[in-house]
């Protein structure tokens, strides 16, 4: 993701990349910040392959910004659907054009366990019936898990 | 399956595993507490959808009501409690 930070947001590496290109840039919300975000994993810098796609990616959203500056209504009025870029060579001239289509859907999770239905039974009938409501959950830890250099994960709870 | 402690207090930070043993260890963890106590509760109450599905087969079996709400008070207070616990390592 890119975004546009204050300066205390960016790190070390972050500003050396800035100075090493002799950019600069001033105020609050003006500096820009380059980071992986990954389910299960706290944000990342981004490495070549990455920044490439990364790059690309806000090449098509300039393009589609600019084509959409007036009319913005005009990308969310297909329910379901998506604008995508797509490349298509046409001989040997190649352009990329926008295309409605299907949203992608979510990738289905891993199957549900399917527990010993006859132990379940019989316990179902050694145990009393009680007015107890359990609240349940799991989530991230607010915390980092630091496994190797580049290689950090958020805990589960 | 892998398990990261925390160094100076002791508390299990993860449990790296399988999303399926995952699950599995929700399954079990309830099994458990209904073995344990010898009761089983009136209703479990979920925030996740997906953890509905995971406790259902088991719930179904042991007439146990299971809901997803949009928000529980004790789920949240014992996040901002490790929130806290963490802000201050």
């Amino acid at each position: 993701m890119a975004s546009f930070e204050s300066r205390g947001e960016l790190n070390a590496e972050d500003l050396a990349v800035i100075k090493t290109l002799g950019l600069k840039f001033r105020g609050k919300q003006r500096w820009p910040l380059f980071r992986l975000f990954e389910p299960g994993f706290p944000p990342w810098a981004v490495d070549g392959a990455q920044t490439r796609f990364l790059t690309a990616a806000l090449e098509h959203a300039a393009v589609i910004t600019q084509a959409f500056e007036d009319r913005p209504e005009k990308l969310i009025e297909q329910p379901g659907k998506v604008l995508v870029r797509v490349h298509q060579a046409m001989n040997r001239n190649a352009r990329w054009v926008g295309q409605w289509r299907p949203a992608p859907q979510p990738p289905e999770g891993p199957p549900v366990p399917v527990p010993d239905t006859a132990f379940l039974k019989q316990l179902a009938n050694q145990v009393t019936q009680g007015e107890g409501i359990v609240e349940t959950d799991f989530f991230y830890m607010p915390a980092a898990v630091q496994r190797s250099r580049g290689n950090v994960r958020m805990g589960r709870a | 399956m892998n398990v990261w402690i925390e160094s100076h207090s002791g508390f299990v930070l993860d449990v790296v595993m399988e999303d399926t043993e995952f699950y599995q260890q929700i399954q079990d963890a309830l099994i458990r507490q209904v073995q344990q106590l010898r009761q089983r509760p009136r209703i479990i109450l979920v925030t996740k959808p997906e953890l509905a599905q995971v406790l259902h087969p088991v719930t179904d079996l042991l007439h146990i009501g299971i809901a997803v709400m949009p928000y529980l008070p004790t789920v949240a207070e014992v996040r901002q409690g490790l929130t806290e616990f963490m802000k201050n390592k």
